[in-house]
């Protein structure tokens, strides 16, 4: 068998069982008592299997607490069928998880948000690092911030679920015993500061700020969400001083 | 042209249960190997560890995703974050294995093992070749413990990687875990591999811990280094001499004064071999 032929079969045998022939595997692999070939193929099979799954669980420990060991297991082996790992760094083989549990929901429906919000702080973890910069540098540019622009760290990113998980993932830090489904949408904020991935539920009008913020808008346009509140200036204020605090700020460029 | 690597010493892995330690810049080791991949991502932790590491100790990068013998063509876009990963860390040296992990795009994550054969053989050589000039430099390659082998091989393994090594003027990282974890499995001389390796080849050892499944050995690296492995390891320093010596812990990872124990035994054992041999 030329090497190519035999590295298919061996490939398939691992990733995709049921679409090679044993006997094939039996006169390619070598026999020693007691394991035949297709009980050494099976060692890489099971190898196969559990590394994978080890390798969402390290990237999405509460989605696994949730579906449980073997239940885990299944979704690991059903995702790889559809989105076999494509990345030599095995960290990213869990990239699509959402999307596929979007499109195969489980049985509480609000896994596939969960998801997508320990898939953020995944990659929040390892996002290139950036020095925030202080309130200061919105000060600096004295009557011309309202045209100011900002910048924002590249670990920040924002998320828009269909279910409220958050109270989910803290629950399920400690506990087997998740709450019941909130359907309630919301919008979720994930950072870094310093070596510390953090995350926070965003109001509607701050949400709506920090999306206009990142599209480049200017100071004077991220703040008319705030303009239906009860006092605009003074909720506008303390969300941007907020930004600030967390450290979401990289830049702040005048006109 | 000849491998010429300096003996670092005694090393371990550098390993996330482990960062808090190395952050703080006390760990009492001669070198340090980071997993190439699981530095890729830019920022963070991660980095930031192994940039304290690098700025204090040798550091030698070892990769497990090269897939060396595989039929996909070489991964550039891997060639090209190893690359600048070199670039940025300035490593020892460089490492990844002798087996195969990938099949029409898709990464097994595996170390898989090759027919020994002559077609291996040059499929394998010209690989490296691009890769040492992609890297800018020579490359070890480690031999893989493994479960299967193959009807159509015609060369032991041993004589396959002594070959590689001398037609793809590359190193070899001799993992003595994994000889010894192959030999039980496959029924071969663990000694009589050891013979077969040239020795100025021979840039790096490996030792780790194993799990008997009772019909097989399962290279775990989840455990001590076992009384048969170090027994064949002090084999490998009566022939080799003094190789930079890597003690590998990966799952189960202990705490670091447990780990650096087992470096110190390696190094115990490893002067005792040298004062008899004086």
């Amino acid at each position: 068998m030329k090497l190519g032929e035999l590295q298919e079969m061996l490939a398939r045998a691992i990733s995709e069982p049921d679409s090679v022939r044993p006997e094939l595997l039996q006169a390619g692999i070598s026999v020693r008592a007691p394991l035949d070939g297709a009980a050494r193929t099976n060692i890489y099979r099971e190898m196969y299997r559990f590394r994978l799954a080890d390798a969402l669980r390290a990237d999405f420990p509460r989605v696994a607490r949730l579906l449980g060991d073997d239940g885990f297991l299944e979704l690991s082996a059903a995702y790889a069928s559809v989105y076999p790992s494509a990345s030599s760094d095995i960290s990213r083989f869990g990239r699509h998880l959402a999307d596929f549990l979007s499109a195969h929901p489980g049985p509480r429906g609000d896994e596939a948000d969960l998801a997508r919000l320990e898939w953020a702080l995944a990659e929040a973890f390892t996002a290139q690092d950036a020095e925030p910069v202080t309130q200061e540098a919105l000060g600096q540019l004295g009557e011309a911030a309202a045209e100011a622009r900002f910048g924002f760290v590249p670990a920040l990113k924002t998320l828009v679920l269909e279910h409220d998980v958050l109270p989910l993932w803290a629950e399920l830090e400690t506990s087997d015993e998740p709450p019941a489904v909130d359907k309630t949408g919301a919008h979720v904020a994930v950072w870094r500061q310093g070596f510390q991935v953090l995350h926070r539920s965003l109001g509607v009008e701050e949400a709506e700020a920090l999306a206009r913020a990142r599209a480049g808008a200017t100071l004077a346009e991220v703040c008319e969400p705030f303009g239906l509140t009860a006092d605009p200036q003074r909720e506008a204020f303390r969300t941007l001083a907020g930004w600030f605090s967390s450290g979401l700020v990289a830049s702040v460029d005048g006109p | 042209m000849a491998l010429s690597l300096p003996s670092l010493g005694h090393g371990i892995g550098l390993r996330n249960e482990h960062f808090p330690e190395f952050l703080a810049g006390s760990v009492p080791v001669d070198w340090v190997e980071a997993i190439s991949e699981n530095f890729f991502p830019a920022g963070g932790r991660p980095r930031a560890v192994l940039e304290a590491v690098r700025r204090d100790k040798p550091v030698v990068l070892h990769g497990v995703s090269l897939s060396i013998g595989g039929p996909d063509p070489l991964d550039r876009e891997h060639l090209k974050q190893l690359r600048a990963l070199a670039d940025w860390v300035e490593p020892a040296w460089m490492s990844d294995h002798l087996c195969w992990g990938t099949h029409q795009g898709r990464y097994l994550h595996d170390l898989l093992p090759l027919p020994f054969t002559e077609e291996s053989l040059q499929h394998v050589v010209e690989r490296v070749q691009v890769v040492q000039d992609v890297l800018g430099r020579q490359i070890l390659l480690e031999n893989v413990s493994s479960y299967l082998t193959f009807s159509d091989s015609t060369l032991s393994e041993w004589d396959f990687l002594a070959e590689v090594s001398r037609r793809a003027d590359c190193g070899i990282l001799l993992d003595v875990n994994n000889i010894y974890v192959s030999a039980q499995n496959h029924g071969f001389d663990a000694e009589a591999y050891l013979k077969g390796i040239p020795v100025e080849r021979v840039g790096q050892f490996h030792l780790a811990g194993y799990q008997d499944k009772g019909t097989h050995l399962l290279d775990t690296h989840d455990s001590p280094v076992t009384d048969p492995v170090w027994a064949l390891y002090q084999e490998a320093v009566r022939r080799f001499g003094a190789v930079s010596t890597l003690i590998e812990w990966d799952e189960h990872v202990p705490p670091l004064a447990r780990l650096l124990e087992e470096s110190e035994h390696a190094r115990r054992v490893e002067d005792a071999v040298r004062r008899e041999a004086r």
